[in-house]
Formats: C-alpha cells, sequence, structure tokens
C-alpha cells in the first residue's frame, strides 16, 4: 500500500517533470519572435553615407590651443598630411588612398616627384612620403638628394616597390638610401618566406612551400604566397630592420643572407620603408601602411572596426534536391544533413571561440526542379537562429542560372506565404556586378537591407565603405574551406589595420559536392580549423554578424578623432559618433596601466584593443615590464 | 609597481638563505651526528668542534666526488646523509627494519589515512615545541648573559660588515671573479681547471651551490658576511675556553670589532669570501684542540687528536698562508707547554696528528699535480713571496697607494735619521705602518701586550697555575714571532708570507691578547673566587671606554669592481629570462657571475669590430635579447681592495682616444675602463638613434646604464654602426 503522502509527493513529482518536458519548450517557442530579424530594428537611425569624415586638409590647429597644449607639455601626435608621388589608380596607391581615409588622415597626390618637390614647403611637411619608385628618376642625383632633405627633416619614405635591380646595383646613393648592402642575384625564387613577430597583428609567420606527397592534404592550397615569389636578392645594411624576409630552396630561415622582402633603413631622423616583391599591390598594404606606422611613431593608435565575422552562404536551403547523391553520401535528404549533420558541428565550432555566425540562406539551389522550399524549415531554422543570436541573411546565389531578379521574386513569395513577410538586414551578393546588387536592393525582399556581404575583390583598395547612400558594403577576405598562405597575409593585413576579419563558408558545396574534397567530413575539418586559428589568434576582436558590422562600419566611417600624450597619459576624443568607437594602440615596450572614459584588452605585446565609451578618454602608460629587484 | 623588491631586502634574504644553509651543513648536520661523542665538551668547544667537523666532511666529499668526475647534487646529498645510515646501521644493527617503522609510525598513519596530515603537523609542532622550550630553557638558564653578550657581538659584526654587503652588492675583490670562474668549473667537475691550488674554500662554496641551488655569484657577494661572522665566533669560542673569566673574552672582541686603531688592511679582507680570511675560522680551533690535547684531559684527548688533525688538514685545504700561522701558534704551543710537549708520549701524537693533517690535505693536490695538473698560478706568487722581495715591493706599494701620504711620511722620515733603527724600533714603526692606524701609541701598546701577555704567562707558571701560564706563553710566543715577521723586510729575516697579510693576523691575534692579558690580571684578583666575573664585566666594560676613548671605527664602504645597477640587472635577467637566451654584453666580470644560464660578449671585443668595420662587417649577437652594460662613471678596477671612488664620467674626449691594444682585463683597469666605457656609452647612444623603439633603456641610475635589444632570431640586428668614434 502507498501512503497518501507519498502518493501526493510522486504526484507532485511527475507534474514537475510534465511541465519541464512539454510546457518549457511550447512556452521558449512561444516566446520566441523569430519573424521579426532582430538585426533591422533601428537601421533607420544608423549614419548614412554622408556622415563619412573626409579630412579637409584644415588641420591646423588655433594658435592659442595649440599653445595650451604646448603649456600643458603635450605632444601632439603628428597625424597629419600623407603625400603619395605616383599613378592613384595603381593598387598600392589606391591602398595607400584607402589607408589614409581608414585613419582619418589628409592625403596630397603628386604623378612625380619633381612635382611634389615643386612644391615642398619647410613649414609645412608631411608624415611621409608613399613612393612608387617608377616615379623618381634615380638617374638624377637631385631626386635622391630631395629624398634625403626628406628625412633629414624628419619626413618617413615609403616605397611601395623597389626600381630596377639594374638601378640599386649600379647606383650607390639608392643602395644607401634603402638601406642595402649589396645585390647577391638578380632574381631570386624563394620557397618559404618569414614574417617578423610585432609588425602585423597575429605573430611571427612561417610561409614554407608544401613538400611531400601529402603536403596537399595537410595544407590545401598553401602554394598560394603573398606577394611575389621571385624578386632580386638583397642584402640588408647596418641600421636596418627587416620585418619580412624569404629563403630559397635548399637554405634555412635562420640564415644572415637570406633575401630580404620587407624592412626599414634608420637615418636617426626618419626612416625609409621598402617592399620587395610585389607585396603592397593590393588591399594588404593598408595592413602594412598601418604597421609602418606604428614602427614610425613611439606610440600609435588609430581607429578600427573590431568586428570578426563568420559568413555561412547558401545555409540553410529548405529543399530536397540532390536526392540521390545526397542518399549516397550520406544516406539523408539535404534537409536532414543541414539540419542533423552540418547545424550541430558548424554550432560547436563557432561556440568554442564564441563567434556570431551569418547564415545566408537560400530557399533553394535549384530553382528548376520541382521541389519546392519547405517552410517548416525556414520556421525551425528562424526559431534556432533566433536563439543563438544567429543573422540570417539571404544569399543571391542559385545553381539554376535565373537572375537575381527572379530569384528574388520567387523567395519574396516563399517568405511572404511562410511568414507573411521578413525583414532582411545583409545580403550576400557573391560575385554579382555593382549594377545588379543595386538592382537587387530595389526588389521587396531586400527592401530593409543596409549591408552586402560580397566577395573578395583584388582590385578593391579597401574592404569595406558605402555601396551607396545608406547601404554599406563589406568584403569577405578570403574562402574559410580553403586555408592559402596569401588569405592568411590579407587576414593578417585586414585585423592589423582594420580589425576586420571576415570568412565565407559555401555550404552549397555539400549539397553539390564537386568532388571526394566536398564530403563534409573533409570541410568540416578546414571549418574548424579556420575558425578554430583565427579565432585563438584574435581572440581579442568582438566576434559579429554581418548587419554588426555594418553599424560599426558606418560608425567607423564617420568618426573623427585625435591624440595627444602628457608623459605617460594619451588623451584621445573622437567626434561624430553617438556610439563606442575603437582603436588599436601599438606601443613599443610599453602597457596600458589604467583607462578613464572606456576599457582596453591586450591583443597580443605592444597591441591593445581600445573601447572608447565616452568623446574624451584618458589612458595612463607604464613600462612593459618593471624590474622585480631595483 | 607595488611587487618590487629593494636589493637591500632581496641581499639581506640571500644573507638568511646563505647563512641558514652554511650553518646548516657546518653545524646542524653535525650536531645531529655527533651530539653525543662531543657532549661531555664545554658549549664553545662543541662550537668548534661541530664546526670543523662539518667543513671537514663537507670539503672532502666534494673533493672526493670531483676527483672521480661524480660530483652532482644527488651524489652530494646522499654522500651528506652516508654518515647518518652508517650511524642507524650502526646503532639499530640487528633491529633496524622495527626501528625504522617505530620512525616513522606517523607518517605511516598518516599516509594510511587514520590521521590527518594537518592534525600531525600540530602535533609534531607541539612536541618539537615543548621539547625545545624546555631543553632551550634549560640550557639558557645559566648562561643567558653569555647568550646576550654573543648576540650583541654578532650584532657588532653585522653592523661593521653587513653594512657593505647590504649596500654595495658587487665583489669588493677583483680575485673574486677568477675564484667565482674556478667554482664554475666544479661544476662540469674539473676542480683544477687553473690548476692545482688549495680547494677547501671552493669545495664549500660549490657545494652550497649545488646542493641548495644558490646561484655562485650570490654566494660570493654574501658569503663573506657569515665567514667573518663565523671568524669572530670562533674566536669568541676560543677565548672562552681560555679564559678563566666569563666575559674578559667579549672585552677582546669587542675591542678588535670596533676600534679605530687598526689599519683598515687587517680588516678590508674581511668583506671579501676570500679563502685566506676562511682559512681563519679553522686556526683558533686547531689550537685549541691542541692545547687540550696537552692539559691531560684524557676523556678529551681522543677527539681533541681527532680534531686537530681536521683542524690543521682545513687550514692547509683551504689556504696555507693558514697553516703557517696555525703552525706558528703550534710552535708557541710547543715552547709554552714545553713541560709536556717535549715528553714523547704527547709530542708522538702532536707530530703524527699535524702530519695526518698536512697529508690529508695534500694527497689530493698532490695527486693532481702527480698526473700532470700544473699548480694555479697563485701558488707560484705565494712562493715567490718566500724567496722574492721585488714582489713583496708590489704589494708594499699597494699598500702603500692605499696609505697615501701616510707611507711617505714614514719612509721619509726612516729615510731623513740616516742611521740604523734597533731591532725594537724597526718593529714598532712597522707595526704602526702595517698594523694601526698611524699611531706608534697604538704600535706601543700592541708590542706591550704581547710581552704583557708572556711575563703574565711566566707569572702563572710561578704560580702553579701552569696550563694556564702555558696558554698565555702558547699565544704570545707566536704574536712576537708574527711582529717580528712583519718587520722582516726591514730585519732581513726571511720571509714565509707576503709581508702585507701579517698584519691581518696580528690584528686577529690581538683580540686573543688582550683579552688574555685582562683575563690574566683579572684571575690574578680573584682567583678562583665569584668575583672574577665581575673583574670579567669590568674589564669589558674598560674595553669599551677605550674604544670610545680612541675612537669606534666606521663601518667601511668600499669600492666595488661592478656598480650596484650591474648587479641588480644581472640579478633581474637571470630572474626574466631562460637559460641561454640572452647574452652581455659588458666588462668582463659578468661573464663568470652569470656561469652558464646565458652568454656573455666581451665588450672590448665588440669594440675592437667596430674599430675595424668597412662596410661589410656584420657585427651580430644570436640570442633573443641583448643587454649592454654600460657604467657611466666607470669603476675604478684595481686588484687591490680600496674605497676609492673616482669622479671621472664618460666623455667624447675619452672615446676620441684609442682603445687598449692589451690583452686579458687591460681595457678595463684604471684608465683605460674610462675609455672603453666611454666608446661603448657613445656607441649605444648612436645605436639608439638609429633604433629608438628598440634599444630600450633597462635600468639606469646614476653611475650606470644597460640597455635591452630584444631581437627576432631570424633577423638579427647588426650592431656594427659608424658611431663617430669609431677611428
Amino acid at each position: 500500500m502507498i501512503s497518501r503522502r507519498n502518493f501526493f509527493s510522486i504526484t507532485i513529482l511527475m507534474v514537475t517533470m510534465l511541465f519541464l518536458c512539454m510546457c518549457l519548450n511550447n512556452l521558449k517557442d512561444s516566446w520566441n519572435d523569430y519573424a521579426v530579424n532582430r538585426y533591422t530594428e533601428t537601421a533607420e537611425n544608423y549614419p548614412s553615407n554622408i556622415n563619412v569624415y573626409v579630412p579637409d586638409g584644415s588641420r591646423e590647429k588655433d594658435p592659442k590651443e595649440q599653445a595650451a597644449e604646448t603649456d600643458r607639455g603635450e605632444t601632439v601626435s603628428d597625424r597629419d598630411r600623407v603625400v603619395c608621388i605616383g599613378d592613384m589608380n595603381q593598387l598600392s596607391m589606391s591602398a595607400a588612398e584607402a589607408w589614409v581615409t581608414y585613419t582619418k588622415r589628409d592625403i596630397a597626390g603628386y604623378p612625380a616627384l619633381p612635382a611634389y618637390e615643386s612644391v615642398w614647403n619647410e613649414e609645412d611637411l608631411p608624415e611621409m612620403l608613399v613612393l612608387d619608385s617608377a616615379c623618381v628618376d634615380w638617374e638624377a642625383g637631385e631626386e635622391i638628394d630631395f629624398l634625403n632633405t626628406c628625412l633629414e627633416k624628419g619626413v618617413h619614405l615609403v616605397f611601395c616597390n623597389l626600381p630596377d635591380v639594374s638601378v640599386i646595383k649600379e647606383n650607390g646613393q639608392a643602395r644607401e638610401l634603402f638601406g642595402i648592402q649589396k645585390v647577391l642575384e638578380d632574381e631570386i625564387t624563394v620557397t618559404n618566406l618569414y614574417l617578423r613577430e610585432g609588425f602585423l597583428l597575429g605573430g611571427q609567420t612561417f610561409y614554407r612551400e608544401k613538400a611531400g606527397s601529402d603536403a596537399d592534404t595537410m595544407l590545401p592550397g598553401s602554394g598560394a604566397f603573398p606577394g611575389e615569389r621571385t624578386f632580386p636578392w638583397y642584402i640588408p645594411a647596418s641600421g636596418t630592420k627587416v620585418y619580412m624576409k624569404g629563403a630559397p630552396e635548399g637554405m634555412d630561415m635562420d640564415e644572415e643572407q637570406c633575401p630580404i622582402v620587407l624592412w626599414r633603413k634608420s637615418f636617426g631622423t626618419a626612416y625609409v620603408f621598402a617592399v620587395n616583391g610585389g607585396l603592397m599591390e593590393g588591399s594588404e598594404g593598408i595592413g602594412i601602411l598601418s604597421a609602418m606606422s606604428a614602427e614610425m611613431h613611439s606610440y600609435e593608435i588609430y581607429p578600427v572596426l573590431n568586428a570578426q565575422n563568420m559568413i555561412l552562404t547558401g545555409y540553410p536551403s529548405l529543399a530536397d534536391e540532390n536526392a540521390a547523391e545526397m542518399e549516397r553520401l550520406y544516406s539523408r535528404s539535404v534537409k536532414q544533413v543541414f539540419q542533423e549533420i552540418l547545424w550541430p558541428n558548424i554550432l560547436m565550432a563557432l561556440q568554442k571561440q564564441n563567434y556570431k555566425a551569418t547564415c545566408m540562406l537560400t530557399p533553394q539551389y535549384d530553382y528548376s526542379d520541382d521541389n519546392p522550399p519547405d517552410g517548416r524549415q525556414l520556421e525551425y531554422y528562424l526559431k534556432v537562429f533566433n536563439e543563438r543570436a544567429v543573422e540570417t541573411g539571404w544569399s543571391a546565389r542559385n545553381m539554376s542560372g535565373i537572375s537575381p531578379t527572379e530569384k528574388l521574386e520567387e523567395d519574396y513569395r516563399f517568405f511572404q506565404d511562410v511568414l507573411g513577410g521578413y525583414d532582411i538586414a545583409s545580403f550576400y551578393a557573391g560575385g554579382l556586378e555593382d549594377e545588379q546588387m543595386a538592382e537587387a536592393l530595389e526588389a521587396q525582399l531586400l527592401a530593409s537591407a543596409k549591408t552586402v556581404v560580397r566577395d573578395y575583390d583584388e582590385t578593391e583598395s579597401g574592404p569595406v565603405g558605402f555601396l551607396s547612400e545608406n547601404v554599406t558594403a563589406q568584403s569577405i577576405l578570403g574562402d574559410g574551406l580553403e586555408y592559402t598562405y596569401k588569405n592568411d597575409f590579407r587576414y593578417k593585413c585586414m585585423e592589423t589595420a582594420l580589425g576586420y576579419f571576415s570568412v565565407s563558408f559555401d555550404m552549397s558545396r555539400v549539397a553539390y559536392p564537386d568532388d571526394d574534397k566536398s564530403a563534409w567530413e573533409q570541410l568540416s575539418r578546414s571549418l574548424a580549423t579556420t575558425i578554430d586559428t583565427y579565432g585563438r589568434l584574435f581572440r581579442g576582436f568582438a566576434r559579429t554578424t554581418a548587419a554588426e558590422c555594418d553599424m560599426r562600419i558606418r560608425q567607423f566611417l564617420a568618426l573623427d578623432y585625435s591624440d595627444s600624450r602628457t608623459d605617460d597619459r594619451i588623451r584621445l576624443r573622437t567626434e561624430g559618433i553617438d556610439g563606442p568607437a575603437w582603436f588599436i594602440l601599438r606601443t613599443h615596450n610599453e602597457a596600458i596601466r589604467e583607462m578613464e572614459g572606456g576599457s582596453w584588452q591586450e591583443l597580443e605585446e605592444g597591441a591593445y584593443l581600445i573601447e572608447a565609451a565616452q568623446s574624451e578618454v584618458t589612458l595612463t602608460l607604464e613600462p612593459a615590464d618593471e624590474r622585480l629587484y631595483r | 609597481m607595488g611587487n618590487d623588491m629593494s636589493m637591500t631586502m632581496l641581499t639581506i634574504f640571500q644573507i638568511l638563505g646563505v647563512s641558514a644553509a652554511y650553518l646548516g651543513v657546518t653545524l646542524g648536520l653535525p650536531w645531529l651526528l655527533l651530539r653525543r661523542k662531543f657532549g661531555h665538551m664545554r658549549t664553545p668547544a662543541r662550537f668548534m668542534a661541530y664546526s670543523i667537523a662539518g667543513n671537514f666532511y663537507c670539503m672532502n666529499l666534494v673533493l672526493l666526488l670531483q676527483l672521480l668526475h661524480l660530483s652532482n647534487r644527488a651524489t652530494l646529498v646522499i654522500g651528506t646523509l652516508i654518515p647518518f645510515f652508517a650511524a642507524a646501521a650502526g646503532k639499530y644493527r640487528n633491529s633496524f627494519l622495527s626501528a625504522l617503522e617505530r620512525r616513522t609510525d606517523g607518517i605511516r598513519i598518516v599516509l594510511e589515512g587514520k590521521m590527518g596530515a594537518k592534525t600531525f603537523m600540530l602535533r609534531l609542532g607541539n612536541r618539537i615545541g615543548k621539547l625545545s622550550s624546555g631543553w632551550l630553557g634549560k640550557w639558557l638558564a645559566p648562561r643567558w648573559m653569555d647568550a646576550l653578550l654573543t648576540l650583541g657581538v654578532a650584532g657588532l659584526v653585522l653592523y661593521m660588515y653587513g653594512t657593505n654587503t647590504v649596500s654595495i652588492y658587487g665583489y669588493c675583490t677583483s680575485d673574486m671573479t677568477v675564484h667565482n670562474y674556478w667554482i664554475n668549473s666544479m661544476t662540469d667537475n674539473r676542480i683544477f681547471v687553473n690548476g692545482v691550488y688549495p680547494f677547501g674554500f671552493h669545495c664549500l662554496i660549490y657545494y652550497l651551490h649545488e646542493v641548495f641551488a644558490i646561484p655562485v655569484y650570490v654566494l660570493l657577494r654574501v658569503f663573506a658576511l657569515v665567514q667573518v661572522l663565523m671568524i669572530h665566533l670562533v674566536l669568541l669560542a676560543f677565548l672562552k675556553m681560555v679564559c678563566k673569566s666569563k666575559y674578559t673574552p667579549y672585552a677582546g672582541v669587542v675591542f678588535y670589532i670596533t676600534s679605530n686603531i687598526f689599519y683598515q688592511y687587517t680588516y678590508l679582507r674581511y668583506f671579501a669570501p676570500l679563502p685566506q680570511e676562511y682559512g681563519l675560522i679553522f686556526i683558533l680551533p686547531s689550537v685549541w684542540f691542541a692545547i687540550a690535547f696537552l692539559q691531560e684531559k684524557e676523556y678529551l684527548s681522543k677527539h681533541s687528536l681527532i680534531l686537530f688533525t681536521a683542524s690543521i688538514s682545513l687550514t692547509l685545504a683551504v689556504h696555507f698562508y693558514d697553516t703557517m700561522i696555525a703552525g706558528l701558534f703550534c710552535a708557541g704551543i710547543a715552547v709554552g707547554f714545553c713541560f709536556r710537549c717535549l715528553r714523547w708520549r704527547y709530542l708522538k701524537w702532536l707530530l703524527l696528528a699535524g702530519a695526518t693533517g698536512v697529508l690529508i690535505a695534500v694527497l689530493p693536490m698532490a695527486a693532481a699535480y702527480a698526473t700532470g695538473t700544473p699548480l694555479e698560478g697563485s701558488l707560484y706568487w705565494g712562493m715567490n713571496m718566500a724567496s722574492s722581495e721585488s714582489e713583496i715591493d708590489t704589494e708594499k706599494e699597494r699598500a702603500d697607494a692605499q696609505k697615501g701620504e701616510k707611507a711617505q711620511d714614514t719612509e721619509g722620515k726612516a729615510g731623513s735619521e740616516g742611521k740604523p733603527l734597533g731591532i725594537m724600533d724597526t718593529v714598532l714603526g712597522e707595526l704602526r705602518y702595517y698594523v694601526t692606524n698611524d699611531s706608534i701609541t697604538a704600535a706601543g701598546f700592541m708590542l706591550g701586550s704581547v710581552g704583557a701577555l708572556f711575563v703574565l704567562g711566566l707569572l702563572w707558571y710561578i704560580l702553579r697555575r701552569p696550563d694556564y701560564g702555558a696558554v698565555m706563553v702558547a699565544v704570545s710566543v707566536p704574536m712576537g714571532i708574527l711582529c717580528l715577521l712583519q718587520a722582516s723586510i726591514k730585519l732581513g729575516l726571511p720571509q714565509v708570507m707576503d709581508v702585507s697579510r701579517y698584519s691581518i693576523y696580528i690584528g686577529y691575534g690581538m683580540a686573543i691578547v688582550w683579552s688574555l692579558c685582562l683575563d690574566g690580571v683579572v684571575y690574578l684578583l680573584f682567583l678562583e673566587r665569584r668575583g672574577i666575573n665581575f673583574g670579567g664585566l669590568a674589564a669589558l666594560a674598560a674595553a669599551c671606554s677605550a674604544v670610545v676613548m680612541t675612537g669606534v671605527r666606521t663601518p667601511v664602504r668600499l669600492s666595488a669592481c661592478e656598480t650596484n645597477g650591474a648587479i641588480i640587472c644581472l640579478t633581474n635577467i637571470m630572474r626574466e629570462n631562460r637559460d641561454a637566451s640572452w647574452t652581455i654584453c659588458s666588462a668582463n666580470d659578468e661573464r663568470q657571475m652569470m656561469g652558464e644560464s646565458g652568454y656573455h660578449y666581451e665588450m672590448i671585443e665588440f669594440l675592437r669590430v667596430l674599430e675595424e668595420m668597412d662596410g661589410d662587417t656584420s657585427l651580430t649577437i644570436p640570442t633573443d635579447v641583448v643587454y649592454f652594460f654600460v657604467e657611466k662613471k666607470p669603476v675604478y678596477y684595481q686588484d687591490i681592495m680600496s674605497a676609492i671612488r673616482p669622479g671621472w664620467e664618460v666623455s667624447p674626449a675619452d672615446a676620441r682616444k684609442p682603445l687598449s691594444t692589451e690583452g686579458g682585463i687591460e681595457p678595463y683597469i684604471k684608465g683605460e675602463r674610462l675609455v672603453t666605457m666611454s666608446h661603448m656609452y657613445y656607441w649605444a647612444q648612436a645605436f639608439r638613434e638609429l633604433y629608438p623603439n628598440e634599444m630600450e633603456v633597462y635600468y639606469e641610475s646614476d653611475e650606470f646604464i644597460c640597455y635591452r635589444i630584444r631581437q627576432d632570431v631570424y633577423n638579427l640586428y647588426n650592431f656594427a654602426i659608424d658611431y663617430g668614434y669609431n677611428q
């Protein structure tokens, strides 16, 4: 016999279990406002193109203010004007222009050195000259003399490329200027590259040519090196500091005579930076310029986006497609593969590094078959994404070759049918032309879209900017499923310059595999490796979705700032924005002791991420390491 | 930064650590093992006995293991424990296991979980507390005055000599670097790396370094204080054994420590842990145990003879000058105790013990010499002292340099009179010159004290206290001979050692002479009556008054061979970096101080590369971090101890002078050091102009600056630059 008391207890227990098992899930479902995109709510309040800060060349201070700063013992940062000498349409010069824009500097451009020499004014010296060496007449000693004069006056020189090796060989003045002791060979092909720690963010890096039969499996795509692999073999002179060098086959990287790629020569008053091997020919140049600028000064503070995006393109797809292949590979339909295999894997990898995902959904890949997208699947994913703060965007790609406009119409109808409409904040344009993107943005489905995520274009100078009055563009920096040295270098450059990282994972490769490498067990390993590697390397930066990144892009572009230093205190003032702004502070042998008006965290030795919560913040520095015994 | 620590505080901790290690090994462990065997001795004798036993075992253990090339921490620890195992095996021959079980019962209970570790520790603590408080209280009750006075003496020693140790961090003598090198080599079991040398002192320092992981340079910085404390405690212990009054021993010791009548060379070498001074610890025990043997106390005889043997052996193992002095005292004992010593039953044992002691110390050195290891250079120097006058003159010139005008005055007076002085005047003159602070009265007082002690000794023979009188004669005779030897050059006597070193022994011996004189008088007044101790206290008070009247010595602050900044940097560098990842470019001394922790680049080699550089010259140092030690106010590096601090500074004018082309330490001594440092300073300035963010100031003081450059080992900096003074 069971007693009444026990009976009562058991009943209470069972009711509790029933509530926990059934009702909680139902309550969670009913409170899940999945049909509303949480990332579109304040779109109309965002700064637009008209808010972008454009230096007007009138940085001259009020003499009274300047005198007051001097009285206070402040050393105001000489972040002012950059003079570019060369064709501004060149990739390296475009990168310099983008960097100047991002760092809020003034810029002046001249086609050749004599043109600038004619307007040279010792009272108004620029911070640096960024030069295309082809625009300098190396035969004319006067031009080298003028460059030496610039150095004497404290103007740094950045050569985006070097003159022909014959010029270097024959011209002692040029060798002296570049800090080249001798030319060992006119041309050498390197198999390894080495990047010094402390230049770009991301630490010391080796790019070694793959070797062995299993290299392709171990390191797919490693053949894609940054820059050129064949260049003249220069030996550095004394007074130089080498940031990047290569090693030909059979040579160890620690040998002193390795060919140099990126270095500086010190003249006491200023530096000459030289790049050998085309590294500046692309948007990577903005990262290199940021790193060079940090080397030029005792400290450097500059604004960044602080955004790390993981873009899953073509995920999820909601229709049963390519059924036979899916059945053969996974014994499941594509819907089941996406829901039961991919999503747990992806979620686990992302959560491990606290990444947020942006899923660029496509209702179906193939619009020509008879498999319509499943509305319940859409609801399911939107619920799950909403719970996990995953952003749902829209992907313009399809497998059946229909135009983006047609796809937009089809998908709009589908969203209307299932949800009665859905506000999409970001859309993945893939490789669409500008006109196609503009046309797509006119569609009803993308009426609320405020940012376009597009594939990386090597001819683009900067990865972020305004596409139109109210829509921003953000470039994906690389394919997260394919590791290449070139991409790795680019990521490090972008993190250094902008604190920006964005990689895509093309999930349509799972539904429509090209070969065995597209099987999920292969791709999942690449995905996890990418997420884990860069998650660890850049753990200090904020994890964002495309829409959150859009917000930061607008703030970043609208921002103006100034900084000054008094003893160990750096005062940073921001203008033009309301919300927080992020900066990278790079120091030499100094660390932040405390901060007022915001927060900070160490990214790596000598590099700090600053969040300026107020319009004026103060940083107090201290020596990076103190002696224990004094 | 709230977590930094002053170097002074660190030095104090280091002194405490080194003291604990040394006293633990040389007093604590012998006490544990031999407390029953030496239980019948008086406390001061036991103190000397433990010290002799500990040092003897420790030194010979290291020597044996070194010669077998087996020396390392494990073998040293095992070797240290062997006597304990042997003693345990002997004691518990048939019940070793059950005894072991009984002794480890507490640990077993804890391991089995029947008792918590905290409870066990608490019980153990209570037990030790009860035991120690009971035993200590019982032991201290009749000795509290002695304990207080001994602490006072220790305090005076620490104040007089410790002030320098905690404020001057560098080596106070240039010899230290060589000793450091020899001790470092012992890590590789290369004991006679530079030739055969009495290695007792080095064995002990090496033992402390290897077993307790104390860096050699730390030991050589602070051990002088531990050593000087032991020297004075042994002196006190000896006096406690030979004096009749309890307190007259303190009078001589206090006077010796605090009086300003001594010329500084008599105590200056105490500021460095030098073997000769370390050997002082063993001279008086050898004297006492010989006396104890001759005093016909049967129960003492066997142990006294063994300890006499060990003491003689230790003096020779540490420094043969100490053996000479011990030998001199033995001669004094032979005179003082002639009534017994001339009897064969005593003489044969004393000769046998002395010969055995010498043999024990000499055998390892002789074996090494016989197998082809040459004698170390300083041994030749030591032997030349006995045969060559030129070396003595050199040493005297050095002493003259320290004494400055005083020396010239003395020489001048002697020369101007033009007529030969009598023996007494010569001895007094030399005592005045070498031992006193230029005071003929003090010299006369010293010589008079020796004479008075001899007379008192004779008086006590007459008063039928032959043992007591013999001690006085046994001390006064060698002291008289030492006074004569001090004047040996002038008197044309044969030399047995470097003339300037006599003054150290004379100063040390004077404490014994004065204490015994006072004791002799007090004993004469009171005999065995109770008032003798009050008489002793009165003598102590009189000694203190005399010190005040003649002037109290102020603690000396020596000029070290390295700046404080250099030692602070070295300590930090060794703490901050992993081994072999750093290089120091400096003058020579840090090379030995750092041992095997890092690399060293000789400053003069560095500058010579720059001197001869052309466009292709590459000067790289392949470690992660490179430190440059530059003296803005270069130290006055010389081979004698002094407090000279020249006011010079690096300057462009000195940087324009050519670098020394000499080898060895010539570029770093005296004026050459200023030139070398000036070059280095202006190179550092020029390099910092080129690399303002990379070449950082690691540490800076008024006299010293250390630069640090952190390198990427794949892209080393080329330090070869034109700094304007390359020549």
